[in-house]
């Protein structure tokens, strides 16, 4: 049984890497404190790797490169999720296209952007006057975001934490 | 004769209980436990006693539709499957 639940845990992990803990949870269908444990086990052993992140604990399969990681928890934090949508739909916007396409205030705008530039996903030209921006990998980060479809997804994860008792 | 604000409501009656039957559908997929089949069944009873309703407002002019010999509204016994239905989720051990 506690085999199978690692397994089970590890393969959702392979399918949907940087996944956080409360997640998986739900998906596994597990108590919490029985996935942390099960979590922790493999960790220890080496099948799994914990990072913390912004609040999050996520949860990588061993050897992921880090720019993977990075680009893996990314795509699963709203905001930034909502900008690399407009930069797959938009090719190279400007701040104010992003600004405009993603509903968010020019302060978010910046304060993401800088840490996408600072991170390597994302770089910037100059264009006369004008500044875009352009995604280096976007075929990478294209593969990534069609894995979740976040508001049916959102849906029904809560939906599951209604009727789990 | 048709109201058509009347008629509306119920398009979007039906089209709600879609969407809550679809995420339904997903959760079930997600789980596979007996809870979330039940839970299913209800809200495919519930879009169908929805379907049922704007039929019978949009085709029938508000007239009913029954079960064949039975006298029963089938709208209402839709209702009482979607009922039974949830009862059975709230029982059942997950």
């Amino acid at each position: 049984m506690e085999s199978e639940s690692r397994a089970r845990i590890k393969l959702l992990v392979s399918f949907q890497p940087g996944l956080h803990l409360r997640e998986l949870q739900r998906q596994v269908g597990l108590s919490f404190s029985s996935t942390r444990y099960h979590v922790d086990k493999l960790t220890k052993e080496g099948e799994l790797d914990r990072v913390e992140d912004k609040g999050y604990s996520r949860i990588y399969l061993p050897g992921t490169d880090s720019k993977d990681r990075v680009l893996q928890s990314l795509v699963r934090r709203k905001t930034d999720n909502k900008i690399l949508s407009c930069f797959l739909a938009e090719n190279s916007p400007t701040q104010q296209r992003l600004i405009e396409v993603t509903d968010l205030s020019k302060s978010t705008i910046s304060e993401h952007l800088a840490t996408l530039l600072e991170l390597g996903v994302v770089r910037t030209r100059a264009h006369g006057e004008q500044r875009t921006f352009e995604l280096i990998e976007p075929a990478k980060v294209n593969g990534l975001m069609r894995r979740h479809p976040v508001v049916l997804q959102k849906a029904t994860n809560r939906f599951i934490d209604l009727w789990d008792f | 004769m048709l109201d058509i604000t009347d008629g509306i409501v119920h398009v979007l009656l039906v089209a709600f209980s879609g969407i809550v039957l679809l995420i339904s559908l997903f959760a079930y997929a997600d789980r596979k436990t007996s809870r979330y089949f039940f839970l299913c069944l209800a809200f495919a009873f519930l879009a169908a006693s929805e379907l049922v309703g704007l039929i019978e407002v949009w085709y029938l002019s508000t007239q009913l539709i029954f079960i064949p010999s039975t006298g029963i509204h089938l709208s209402h016994f839709l209702e009482f499957l979607m009922l039974a239905s949830f009862s059975l989720a709230l029982l059942v051990r997950n």
